[in-house]
């Protein structure tokens, strides 16, 4: 997929907010900043838009369990970003198209498309009909968001992860692995292995021994 | 006397009199049971006297029913056996059994030896160490098996998305190809226009040419109709006449021509030019695909490695894919392996040596007990609230919105702001960025939990102080007794 910015730029004449239906996710898009389509060449068909000016976004990975919060919230700022796709609603309102800009200026726009250049494209993922999904791509520090109507998943060099409705999570850092289901349940790799647990498999498997009533304290100790 | 004394004195006379009624009731009771003992046996028929005789020979108190033994768990054959070796070891060692001689039946005597006991309950946690460590080989072994497999999976799938990467950059030679037969045919187009616009340019030149030349014969012709004007000459006039018209016509003809010619001219060059902007467009698409192909610097790919330039653009996602799985095995192996270390237990757990794990458990180090003092202090502070423990204990269900919360807690304005920026400020709860929903922390449930346990140790240690209604009715039972004796 080779993409390529054409010199037909929008402004964005007030700055807004816009949060997700999933509502874990808000936009923030700044004043005066431009939005350049951006086309596929192989196909001549436009996949989005090329963002330019600082762009907030804020969200909620953050879960209630049964042991409490999992999760994080993110507050980053961009200041170049790829939206895709192109029939966005939330920003019919506050655009207005522009004429041309200076030839001289606008290489530099191509430059940063050039960092876009990503091969993760199937066909099916930028050529959905549907518009119900959004995806945003950062610039420099490198940075990938999929928003639906239930889930939010972002991907980083660092790691991944997602939210889909109220309580379900997963999240792989290279420390940790963690998912939470429905219910509530944790799993997460670091609690798999702590002694505590250890000790509660060990005493499970000695319940039909005798011994037990020895351990029957230490059992009702660390049953809390 | 005044009013006070005489009550005092009323109330004295009434417990008086109930002790004076409870004693009555023992008296009356020790006295039945003096007559009873006092009088002498009716003397019995002869038929009688034995069944009499026996019934004599009854204690004075009635023997309560014997307790029914508990029921036991059945165990299954195999447990039965393994549990009884185990015991016939273990306790064989502690239980010294003595036979009485000259009697049949075996008298056992139960002797606890604490220092014999210890070295059992040693052994015993170093069997339970050995059973962990043998538990986490197996889990980490079958948790790698599972992975193995996930992993494989992972790789078919790497594989299948590998053929269909191949076959997109198939198209994208096919298409390669295309435009590189499309620029041949536009520079055969560019040649043909160039051909033709040599031609158009030949053929003006020689079309000007003629024209200098009729100019010039028009010129001739022109001296020559004067002189024969001159000279009167009708013949000649008549010649030079006819050959200037013919002349005229040819001007006309090939000044017809070379307009023709420049029409054509111009259009041969639009063509061109045409045909060299198709080609240079081409070039582009053509110089485009290549860097597809061919991976440029510049280009953000994730888990890249930098340095690397291959042309094969199927073989380089191949690697790219496998070199994020390969990651991601790493950070699993990774994880695996620290919890190992967890297991073996290491001694210090934080890098700022804040926890120390010894043979006696684990503890704060002294140096760090200065910042202990005050952070334990102020989560206690935080706790230490009713209003706190009961927003804790309400967000323990879930998480909630500020008005819930408040018509919930029964707190309002600016307690209720008070009370949630102290749980806040230790991390027991925190908000959400969009919707604004408390939820209670991690830490914040583990200090719950810790309230409630003291709670519940609190109620039993008071417990254990009260008297309970068993103890009263045996103490009641001892003073009968007593009396019983006397």
């Amino acid at each position: 997929m080779y993409l390529q910015v054409i010199n037909r730029p929008l402004k964005i004449t007030h700055s807004f907010e816009h949060t997700f239906d999933n509502k874990h996710v808000k936009i923030t898009c700044a004043k005066k900043a431009f939005l350049f389509p951006v086309f596929e060449v192989t196909r001549d068909e436009q996949i989005g838009f090329l963002y330019d000016g600082p762009l907030g976004i804020t969200c909620d990975l953050l879960v209630h369990s049964k042991e409490g919060a999992v999760g994080k919230i993110f507050e980053e700022t961009y200041s170049s970003a790829l939206f895709v796709p192109a029939n966005l609603d939330f920003l019919r309102d506050h655009v207005k198209e522009l004429t041309p800009i200076e030839e001289e200026k606008f290489p530099k726009y191509e430059k940063i498309i050039s960092s876009f250049e990503i091969h993760l494209s199937s066909k099916k993922f930028c050529y959905h009909s549907n518009n119900d999904y959004f995806l945003l791509l950062s610039g420099r520090t490198f940075s990938i968001w999929f928003i639906n109507g239930e889930t939010t998943i972002s991907i980083t060099h660092e790691e991944i992860m997602g939210r889909t409705g109220e309580r379900k999570l997963f999240w792989f850092s290279p420390k940790n692995i963690v998912f939470t289901n429905d219910k509530g349940d944790i799993f997460s790799t670091s609690n798999m292995f702590s002694n505590k647990n250890i000790v509660k498999m060990i005493l499970k498997s000695l319940e039909t021994n005798p011994v037990r009533d020895y351990f029957s304290n230490f059992d009702k100790l660390l049953s809390h | 006397m005044a009013k006070e004394d005489v009550d005092n004195l009323k109330k004295e006379v009434e417990e008086l009199k109930k002790q004076n009624e409870e004693l009555a009731k023992l008296m009356k009771n020790v006295y039945k049971k003096i007559e009873q003992s006092s009088i002498p046996p009716s003397v019995p028929p002869a038929s009688e006297v034995v069944e009499a005789h026996t019934d004599f020979s009854r204690p004075l108190r009635a023997q309560r029913a014997p307790i029914a033994p508990k029921k036991q768990k059945k165990l299954k054959d195999k447990e039965k056996r393994k549990y009884e070796k185990v015991l016939e070891k273990d306790l064989s060692k502690l239980i010294k059994t003595e036979k009485k001689k000259g009697n049949e039946v075996f008298d056992t005597k139960f002797h606890f030896d604490t220092e014999k006991f210890n070295i059992q309950i040693n052994e015993i946690a170093k069997k339970a160490q050995e059973f962990a460590n043998k538990i986490s080989k197996n889990f980490s072994s079958d948790f790698m098996t599972g992975l193995d497999k996930k992993l494989k999976k992972i790789d078919t799938t790497i594989a299948k998305e590998a053929d269909r990467i191949r076959t997109i950059s198939v198209m994208t030679d096919e298409e390669y190809e295309d435009i590189v037969e499309e620029i041949e045919e536009a520079k055969e187009e560019i040649e043909e226009a160039k051909e033709e616009i040599e031609e158009y340019q030949h053929q003006i030149v020689e079309v000007r040419q003629r024209m200098n030349e009729l100019k010039r014969e028009m010129a001739k012709a022109k001296e020559r109709f004067m002189n024969a004007k001159l000279n009167g000459d009708i013949e000649e006039i008549e010649e030079t006449k006819n050959h200037l018209r013919d002349l005229e016509n040819e001007l006309r003809e090939s000044g017809e021509d070379l307009q023709d010619s420049l029409h054509y001219l111009n259009d041969a060059k639009r063509e061109f030019e045409r045909a060299r902007r198709e080609y240079s467009n081409l070039l582009r698409r053509a110089q485009r695909l290549r860097n597809v192909h061919r991976q440029s610097p510049k280009m953000f790919v994730i888990g890249a490695s930098k340095g690397k330039k291959e042309d094969d653009f199927s073989v380089k996602i191949e690697d790219l894919v496998t070199s994020v799985a390969s990651n991601i095995k790493k950070s699993l192996v990774s994880t695996i392996e620290g919890g190992k270390k967890i297991i073996s237990q290491i001694t210090d757990i934080d890098g700022d040596k804040i926890v120390i794990t010894d043979e006696k458990g684990t503890r704060i180090s002294s140096g760090s007990i200065e910042d202990f003092i005050t952070t334990t202090a102020g989560l206690f502070s935080a706790l230490g609230d009713e209003n706190r423990l009961k927003v804790l204990k309400t967000l323990e269900l879930g998480p909630e919105f500020q008005k819930e919360l408040s018509e919930k807690t029964n707190l309002r304005g600016g307690t209720y702001k008070h009370h949630t920026d102290i749980l806040q400020e230790v991390d027991f709860i925190t908000r959400e960025a969009i919707r604004g929903r408390y939820l209670i922390t991690q830490l914040g449930i583990e200090a719950l939990k810790l309230s409630e346990l003291l709670f519940l140790r609190k109620k039993k240690l008071e417990a254990a102080q009260k008297p309970t209604k068993k103890d009263e009715r045996d103490d009641e039972d001892e003073t009968t007794l007593d009396i019983d004796i006397e």
